[in-house]
């Protein structure tokens, strides 16, 4: 089996390549400046989300709309308030450093301002710095969401993940022969 | 009056919570056994009024309720808002007791974050003195509880097969199929028959078709903590039913003690507070306490009076007294063999082969065989693929995986040996030091003072794990695993469920209830729980509570 690209950095931390990566945080006080009461998510944060989607989303997952919003139907209020909080402050980063909102950017730039912010780096926090939040708050519950549904379990070879209402005779089911 | 629950949080909505007029009967706890009793003398139209301490929770927000639980990055361990200030404790015995991680305290109580298994307990279970000179007898036998079994299993809706040779005799079939076995249910099975060891199904409150309008189960997994397609049994199920049929259900009521009349021979008032500090006081002709083991033990203690300072019903001083749970140990090895393709979280095959016995020790003894699940996949996705650790330097250094790049990464854990584990359960004895008694030194936030768990194994336990980690190891053995690891005797884990402390029996100088369940001590006093258990076996306790709660119901109704 080949190397993932973390395992690889793994081998390489091992052989005594030190670490003194000091992730930049921006501050939590750059916080969305959307302080209205409103939990109703609109189109266009439906779009920023899927956007985000597309970024973090296996490419053969082609359509996440529905899975986003599929996630979104359930999210009780505050936590609906808490993820248009932090599309907000997504949007914004988007506009300092490319004048437009996420949506509107190409996904090699979306997926650069994520890498940028260090979403992929910091630890999910969800009262943390924008970058914090942001992976807390939206890119982990698309992970979730994708990964509670077929459209992403299917592609390691789980029909039913934990989380899916797929119904019980699934695990009543003999392993498939190449997992043998 | 508070209407039928409809789902929504009493947090939002004004809520009267003044006592009731005219009630017939006060029933203290709105889980299982309080919603059963509630139901059955409600659909007889006698006024019934429910206090519980907890709230209603909105079924609406299950859903995110497992969202919190299967995401490692969400504190998911408090979803039923256990832990509070409300909820202190002390455990001062050798066993460290997590008591809020054991119940749940709201509208459907335990049973909310049960698993859902319901076997009922055998004859022998019942005649420990008879037959072993062990503990108590209980005051009456399997077969008195029989039809109440299956009154129980109906109520609660309960799916079972009859593959079972070893379970007690019934006289119907359950009322759903079995659920079927898993993969590795047929890998377990194949070692056990080298072994002469018999696995059959597992009788579950759980739904494996359309049962009583509630759906079957839909197989998300997450039956611990939270079942969001409501298959399985829980509580609220019963606490909805005596709505319908006009009780009155009071969330969010805790009750701090009760009054009695100057006879001392009748419970006047339960004495309860509500959020914002008012008290109000519910009278009654009967009272029903049906708030666990722990909470139903503290409330008779904290019931003092000049009359009863040792707390009420507690003439015997066995009140608190012979607390119990079961413990168990567990074994687990590297199996040649791939995991179930898909995943469920409760258990579909058992032996109880080694539960009847003919001498004293080894005592019962219940084996499970825990599904071998793939991994859980949320859980993988938010780590970025990286299942061993969270926050690690790798995450600051190459970044958590997402994209394509987290299929690459989950797909690089899959593969190998797979990891079994099988349970065995253990019956124990009841110990008189085990209690729950009252921490005077620690209050909760309404400045009551908290219950104190004093628990530990006994030799029984201990003697009957002895026997059960040869059973593991042999089987662990025959499956071929490698880096097989069973619990030492010192680690035994205990299952949660809570039993004893208001203990029945016939005598008034060592028990609390007698075979009705009514308190020797006053006349309109019952209670229905765990804790009037003389003896618990090694089976699961919930399906016994709710057919002693069924017979309950008729002794109500026969002094009503």
């Amino acid at each position: 089996m080949d190397l993932t690209r973390r395992q690889t950095v793994a081998a390489v931390l091992a052989g005594g390549f030190g670490t003194s990566a000091v992730l930049q945080s921006l501050p939590a006080d750059d916080r969305s400046a959307d302080s209205r009461d409103e939990s109703e998510i609109t189109d266009a944060e439906t779009r920023s989300l899927t956007a985000l989607a597309d970024v973090v989303y296996p490419s053969e997952v082609s359509d996440p709309t529905p899975i986003v919003e599929g996630y979104l139907r359930y999210q009780p209020p505050d936590s609906r308030r808490a993820i248009r909080a932090a599309i907000a402050a997504l949007d914004g980063q988007a506009r300092r450093r490319y004048g437009g909102s996420f949506a509107a950017l190409a996904l090699d730039e979306r997926a650069r301002l994520l890498r940028d912010l260090g979403v992929d780096r910091v630890a999910p926090d969800s009262d943390g710095t924008v970058p914090e939040r942001i992976r807390h708050t939206l890119v982990n519950g698309l992970l979730y969401a994708v990964f509670t549904h077929p459209a992403g379990s299917s592609l390691v070879g789980v029909e039913n993940p934990r989380g899916y209402p797929g119904g019980y005779d699934s695990y009543a089911k003999p392993p498939n022969e190449d997992s043998r | 009056m508070t209407g039928p629950n409809d789902g929504g949080s009493s947090e939002r909505r004004q809520v009267d919570r003044r006592p009731s007029g005219d009630a017939d009967v006060c029933i203290v706890g709105g889980g299982v056994a309080g919603g059963l009793v509630a139901q059955r003398l409600a659909a007889r139209d006698y006024d019934v009024v429910l206090l519980e301490a907890g709230k209603r929770f909105d079924r609406e927000a299950r859903h995110r309720q497992m969202e919190d639980v299967l995401r490692p990055d969400v504190d998911g361990t408090d979803v039923w808002e256990m832990g509070g200030e409300r909820d202190r404790y002390t455990s001062s015995g050798a066993f460290d007791y997590p008591l809020n991680r054991t119940r749940v305290k709201g509208v459907g109580g335990t049973t909310l974050h049960w698993l859902g298994i319901t076997p009922r307990l055998h004859p022998k279970d019942f005649e420990m003195q008879s037959r072993y000179g062990l503990a108590r007898d209980w005051p009456f036998g399997y077969e008195t509880l029989r039809p109440y079994y299956a009154e129980a299993e109906r109520e609660l809706g309960v799916a079972g097969g009859t593959d079972n040779p070893f379970a007690p005799p019934r006289e119907t079939d359950y009322p759903m199929p079995a659920f079927p076995q898993s993969h590795s249910d047929s890998v377990f099975q194949a070692a056990c028959d080298s072994l002469d060891i018999t696995t059959h199904s597992v009788p579950q409150a759980r739904n494996s078709e359309v049962y009583d309008g509630r759906s079957q189960c839909l197989g998300y997994s997450t039956c611990i903590p939270v079942c969001p397609s409501g298959a399985k049994y829980s509580g609220d199920v019963h606490v909805r039913k005596a709505e319908q049929a006009g009780a009155r259900v009071i969330d969010r009521a805790r009750v701090q003690w009760l009054a009695h009349d100057e006879a001392g021979e009748r419970v006047t008032e339960a004495v309860y507070r509500v959020p914002g500090g008012e008290r109000y006081r519910q009278a009654a002709d009967q009272f029903v306490l049906a708030a666990g083991a722990v909470e139903t033990a503290r409330l008779l203690l904290l019931s003092r009076s000049g009359q009863y300072p040792d707390g009420l019903a507690n003439s015997s001083g066995a009140v608190g007294r012979y607390f119990t749970d079961h413990p168990s140990i567990e074994a687990t090895g590297l199996v040649d063999e791939p995991p179930n393709p898909n995943p469920i979280r409760f258990h579909s095959s058992e032996s109880h082969q080694f539960y009847d016995h003919e001498d004293p020790v080894p005592g019962s003894l219940k084996l499970e065989f825990k599904n071998a699940d793939p991994a859980s996949l949320p859980d993988l996705a938010v780590r970025g693929g990286d299942s061993r650790t969270r926050d690690d330097v790798l995450d600051v250094v190459a970044g958590d995986a997402w994209g394509d790049e987290l299929v690459e990464q989950i797909e690089s854990h899959v593969g190998g040996k797979t990891r079994f584990t099988i349970r065995a359960t253990a019956e124990p004895l009841p110990r008189r030091d085990n209690t729950v008694s009252l921490d005077h030194d620690k209050t909760d936030d309404a400045g009551t003072p908290v219950p104190d768990v004093d628990f530990s194994f006994g030799e029984h336990s201990r003697e009957t794990l002895a026997f059960a980690d040869g059973v593991l190891r042999d089987i662990m053995d025959e499956l071929g695993a490698t880096d097989v690891s069973v619990d030492s005797l010192d680690e035994a884990r205990h299952a949660s469920h809570h039993m004893g402390t208001t203990r029945m029996g016939e005598d008034p100088e060592t028990s609390v209830v007698d075979a009705r369940l009514r308190t020797h001590d006053l006349d309109n006093l019952t209670i229905a729980s765990s804790s009037v258990f003389p003896t618990v076996g090694a089976m699961n306790p919930t399906l016994t509570i709710a057919a002693l709660c069924l017979k309950a119901t008729d002794h109500l109704l026969a002094d009503l």
